[in-house]
């Protein structure tokens, strides 16, 4: 009999599928809890997509650090004038050396005459007045 | 500054929007798989029991087929999962296959190491089908499903795989084909083998 001829579901498939089936119905309590414990140990080794994701969004990232970095860089150096803020909280004789025009400027690039500004300072007091 | 505050939040956001339908996709996948493992596990484990006559061997080689579908093939799409997943699964049984009979072979030339391992065949009570309340039904069906387990594990290995793919579980056979990893006009063959050696086997039991 040729194979491609025979009944697609004859009696005795049938009933061979039946008896089947029905051994899955019946499996016992502890058996069907092994299967599911086995499914949920192969669930756990499914690999996860963060990896993928990382290797798509680090261009990304590099990016937004390199815009950073130049933002840092290209940003104004220098002295910002005192904001009204900073004066409201400054006390008295504060408020004049800041807004004082003459006033030494220690945090700019003049610091480097600062070593002569305390030789005069200490000149001044041992002899009186500079300018004597 | 402002606009380095401006581009990082930016970038925050598009990251996140673009990261929630990715974890979406990736739960959904992860449920489908769960889906199709939960759907096909009893019947492969039947299906290896039938081959291996042992319970402990039939649940090891389901869980390896499992974990395999799962870490290498759960990115295919899932009307693949299928063929592939009974692929595995018979390469495992026939791997176990293989390293019994070499096992057995070593163990006809030491007979007393046999003796002492004390590998028993399945006892026939605990392989028992629990098939219902009535008692009566619960033997007799037991008793046939014995004889069919017994002619199924007494055919050839490609004809079992055939007709338990295509007449158990259901695969047609183009996807019966895709498992076995042969031609359609083969698992025709196969299947038609089985039916008849099984008629052949178990004509008493079906009158």
């Amino acid at each position: 009999m040729n194979p491609d001829l025979q009944p697609p579901d004859s009696e005795f498939e049938r009933r061979t599928r039946e008896l089947l089936e029905q051994s899955v119905e019946y499996l016992p309590g502890a058996l069907r809890s092994r299967l599911t414990q086995a499914r949920y140990a192969a669930l756990a080794q499914q690999p996860t997509r963060l990896p993928q994701l990382a290797r798509r969004w680090a261009p990304a990232g590099a990016a937004v650090a390199a815009a950073a970095a130049l933002l840092v860089v290209m940003l104004p150096h220098g002295v910002a004038p005192p904001t009204a803020a900073v004066l409201a909280n400054s006390p008295i004789e504060d408020i004049e050396m800041l807004t004082d025009r003459d006033a030494v400027p220690l945090n700019s690039a003049s610091d480097e005459d600062y070593d002569f500004y305390e030789w005069a300072v200490d000149e001044a007091g041992t002899k009186g007045s500079v300018g004597t | 500054m402002l606009g380095f505050a401006t581009l990082a939040s930016q970038s925050t956001e598009l990251l996140s929007a673009e990261k929630a339908p990715l974890r979406d996709k990736t739960v959904e996948g992860a449920r489908t798989l769960e889906t199709f493992l939960a759907g096909v596990e009893r019947k492969a484990f039947r299906m290896a029991q039938i081959a291996l006559r042992h319970e402990a061997d039939a649940l090891d080689v389901v869980q390896d087929a499992m974990m395999q579908l799962s870490s290498r093939y759960a990115s295919r799409p899932p009307d693949e999962w299928r063929p592939l997943f009974y692929r595995i699964l018979e390469n495992r049984i026939r791997d176990l296959q293989r390293r019994r009979s070499v096992r057995n072979r070593i163990m006809a030339f030491t007979p007393w190491r046999a003796e002492e391992d004390g590998d028993d065949p399945p006892d026939p009570i605990a392989q028992a089908v629990d098939s219902g309340p009535d008692p009566t039904a619960q033997l007799q069906t037991a008793e046939v499903m014995q004889a069919l387990e017994q002619a199924l594990a007494e055919l050839p290995g490609r004809q079992r795989q055939a007709f338990l793919l295509r007449n158990f579980e259901g695969l047609d056979v183009a996807e019966t084909a895709a498992a076995m990893g042969c031609s359609q006009g083969s698992v025709k063959t196969h299947y038609f083998r089985a039916v008849q050696a099984l008629r052949a086997k178990l004509g008493e039991h079906w009158t």
